[in-house]
């Protein structure tokens, strides 16, 4: 009928039997669980995988031979038990604490959400928290008694205790990280889990023990958020690192110097500025027409102008929540003129003015359906540019810092190593896993998993394992199913353990690693860390 | 005639709109968010929201194809993405139904788009007759009316289309429209009342 839609008339409307006809909730649950499993197995084969699994085809065959006449078992192929223990790891919890009841403790604080504060931990560490920081998972602002939990790792154990997945996967490559300090941050109410509100962060000040050039006096790390729906690490920011002042006037005139070397950098080479995320509108929070206010004369100033040139008309202006409370019915009050200022390129200062006076708004540029699609898809582009141009930035920043470094005569003198206090900085936006780290690259030597046994001769065929390189207090977790490559560095002695179902620890320290792993179990039962540092000879 | 018909339908109108605001009311909504985060950590637990919601998006659906197996098709599409799409969802004081229709109508405008159909809108003489009386033109007149109404109708986005169809095919709450369009109750209003205006401004250039 017509040129653009086909009009039907007096279409009759199904009855609810002829729907129910086609209702199959098992059905749809089935190609659910399909595609995910597909999903998984589709997942190993990505590119970064492909490297691992053909340097290690040809010794395969190999091992698979050699195996084959051992135990008269064939070895899965590598593609086969690598999809065998994706799934494993998938399957499991992404944060999975390995033994029952023995995890890093949180230490527990009060705060009024309303007012924000500060808090000391016994670690020394520090945490700043603002007004007004927390909401429920509703989306609506706390403002009463909230508890922090809070908890710090700092080393393999702690790691390995928390159960928290080491591995970083960047641009299709394998990093292991390599932590100079974790911390844990959860928020609660009542019992309940709550939520950092949009546009808040604590600022965490975190004092890690670590082992470092002596002439070194700045160092920065990358700071890491555990995403665990995503079970990846995602790059968030560097730190602001120093180390804690061992001689002063030494460390004051290097730091200056270092100063000095970061200002002309940065003024040569401008740091890149972190795109702006677009916002949703709120359908509970009151709004505002100002272009329409704008539209119909009232008094505005060129700056003013300028914001709502800049948003166009597709923005809505939003009634923020950290505007301070204010009588609705003003609202209804004809206004002779306002005015719109920038205060954190997210939140504008709006304020509207009569006869009777001045009300002060603080409101934000939201948007709607397709209009924030389209922006928050050129937000997620902007912020992937962003985060790579900030990455390659602080590189080079380190690179001049370095060269710095070493073109002074102590540093060229003191180049070894030792024990140094460093003191990060940082901000955290969401409640969860924070990680300080300098990752490096995966291992690249590997064998392939024959068995993996005890002295006993019981097998340990499908469940995690760790291995520690100590020097880097990196844990890299792995599958002990036969055939799975078990990546090393035969240069390093290599500490593999993993739990016992009686919740024992069973142990394997060795520079080169053959096929078949036999770790020896350990006759203590685990019921504390202490133990646990014990039996593994930890200091 | 006439009279008793305008009455009846305007009780069915205000009798729905009343089901509507009662299943989003806020214990309602809470309830259901708990079912929605149990439903996030085991789809298995998905099955009471898609038994409750199965058939107002099946019809949604029809309406926009007047296809049984086609509107079964599409509906099924329509759960299977909410399900694999489940843990990004958040609760935004957002009826979860309309979160569904918000799928739904993305999937019949991809259906059309693929197949380079015209997309279908049902209609019927209730649904012009109510917009014929919302724009204070004479109900009477509709015979006249219809074949030009419907060529306004076409002329529409298909943005302006959707809020027609789900405030007068529908007979929907501007606060569902809202919830469903993901723009503001007062802007549902407002953008209608515009459309309507420039309905009938068309109508009149029409001598209606």
């Amino acid at each position: 009928m017509g040129d653009n839609y086909n009009f039907r008339y007096n279409v009759p409307d199904p009855s609810r039997e002829d729907i129910e006809k086609h209702m199959d909730f098992d059905a749809l649950l089935r190609t659910y669980q399909t595609q995910q499993q597909t999903t998984r197995r589709q997942g190993p084969s990505k590119l970064y995988y492909l490297s691992g699994i053909l340097a290690i085809a040809a010794a395969a065959a190999i091992a698979g031979y050699f195996f084959f006449f051992q135990t008269g078992v064939a070895l899965p192929t590598a593609k086969e038990a690598e999809a065998t223990a994706t799934a494993y790891f998938e399957n499991q919890p992404c944060v999975n604490p390995p033994l029952i009841n023995i995890e890093p403790v949180y230490s527990r604080h009060q705060i009024i959400a309303a007012q924000g504060g500060s808090i000391a931990t016994s670690s020394g560490a520090h945490l700043v928290i603002p007004k007004m920081a927390f909401q429920n998972d509703r989306g609506s602002l706390i403002e009463g008694n909230v508890e922090i939990l809070y908890r710090e790792m700092h080393d393999a154990v702690d790691f390995f205790l928390a159960g928290v997945p080491m591995r970083y996967d960047s641009a299709g490559q394998r990093f292991q990280l390599a932590p100079v300090g974790m911390v844990e941050i959860i928020g609660m109410q009542d019992g309940k889990r709550i939520q950092m509100a949009p546009g808040k962060s604590i600022d965490v000040e975190l004092v890690s023990t670590l082992e470092w050039e002596a002439s070194a006096n700045i160092a920065a790390f990358k700071i890491y958020h555990l995403d665990t729906a995503a079970r990846n690490w995602v790059y968030t920011s560097m730190s602001a690192a120093a180390f804690e002042a061992e001689n002063k006037t030494s460390n004051a005139s290097t730091n200056t110097a270092s100063n000095t070397v970061q200002t002309a950098f940065e003024s040569k080479n401008p740091k890149p500025q972190a795109p702006v995320k677009p916002a949703q509108r709120n359908p509970n929070a009151l709004t505002l027409e100002l272009e329409e206010m704008h539209d119909a004369g009232l008094e505005t100033d060129p700056a003013t102008n300028e914001v709502l040139s800049k948003y166009g008309r597709n923005a809505i202006w939003q009634i923020s929540p950290n505007s301070a409370a204010f009588d609705k019915k003003r609202l209804a009050e004809s206004v002779d003129g306002f005015s719109l200022h920038d205060i954190n390129g997210q939140e504008f200062e709006l304020i509207l003015t009569n006869t009777t006076g001045k009300l002060r708004l603080i409101v934000q540029p939201v948007l709607l359906g397709k209009d924030y699609q389209k922006a928050q898809s050129e937000y997620d582009a902007a912020l992937a540019q962003y985060q790579k141009d900030l990455s390659d930035w602080e590189s080079r920043l380190q690179t001049a810092l370095q060269s710095k470094n070493t073109a002074t005569p102590e540093a060229n003198n003191s180049n070894t190593k030792r024990l140094r206090k460093v003191i990060n900085r940082f901000s955290v936006s969401e409640f969860g896993i924070w990680n300080c780290d300098h990752p490096v690259p995966a291992e690249r030597q590997s064998i392939r998993i024959g068995r993996v046994v005890d002295q006993n001769g019981a097998e340990y065929a499908n469940q995690t394992a760790y291995l520690v390189n100590p020097d880097q207090q990196t844990l890299y977790q792995f599958h002990t199913g036969r055939g799975n490559a078990v990546f090393f560095n035969p240069e390093k002695n290599n500490y593999i353990w993993l739990v016992t179902p009686d919740q024992k620890i069973a142990i394997l320290k060795a520079k080169q690693l053959r096929s078949n792993l036999e770790l020896q179990v350990q006759s203590k039962v685990i019921k504390n860390e202490q133990d646990l540092r014990e039996v593994l000879n930890w200091k | 005639m006439f009279t008793n018909l305008q009455i009846s339908r305007t009780l069915a109108k205000n009798e729905r709109m009343d089901r509507s605001i009662k299943a989003v009311s806020e214990e309602a909504l809470h309830h259901e968010w708990e079912e929605i985060r149990a439903a996030q950590h085991n789809p298995a637990l998905f099955r009471p929201l898609y038994n409750r919601y199965y058939e107002p998006v099946f019809r949604f659906i029809h309406r926009r194809t007047a296809d049984l197996d086609l509107a079964a098709d599409l509906c099924s599409q329509v759960f299977l993405k909410a399900i694999q799409k489940l843990s990004t969802y958040t609760f935004q004081g957002v009826p979860f139904s309309a979160w569904l229709f918000r799928i739904a109508a993305n999937e019949v405008s991809q259906h059309y788009r693929q197949s380079q159909n015209n997309r279908i809108v049902t209609v019927n003489d209730l649904h012009l007759h109510d917009m014929a009386e919302e724009m204070g033109t004479d109900p009477e007149e509709m015979e006249r009316m219809r074949q030009i109404l419907l060529r306004t109708l076409d002329d529409l986005k298909e943005d302006d289309l959707q809020l027609i169809e789900l405030r007068f095919f529908e007979q929907r709450a501007f606060k569902e429209i809202a919830d469903i369009t993901g723009i503001t109750e007062n802007n549902a209003k407002v953008k209608v009342h515009r459309i309507l205006e420039r309905l009938k401004r068309k109508l009149q250039s029409s001598g209606i």
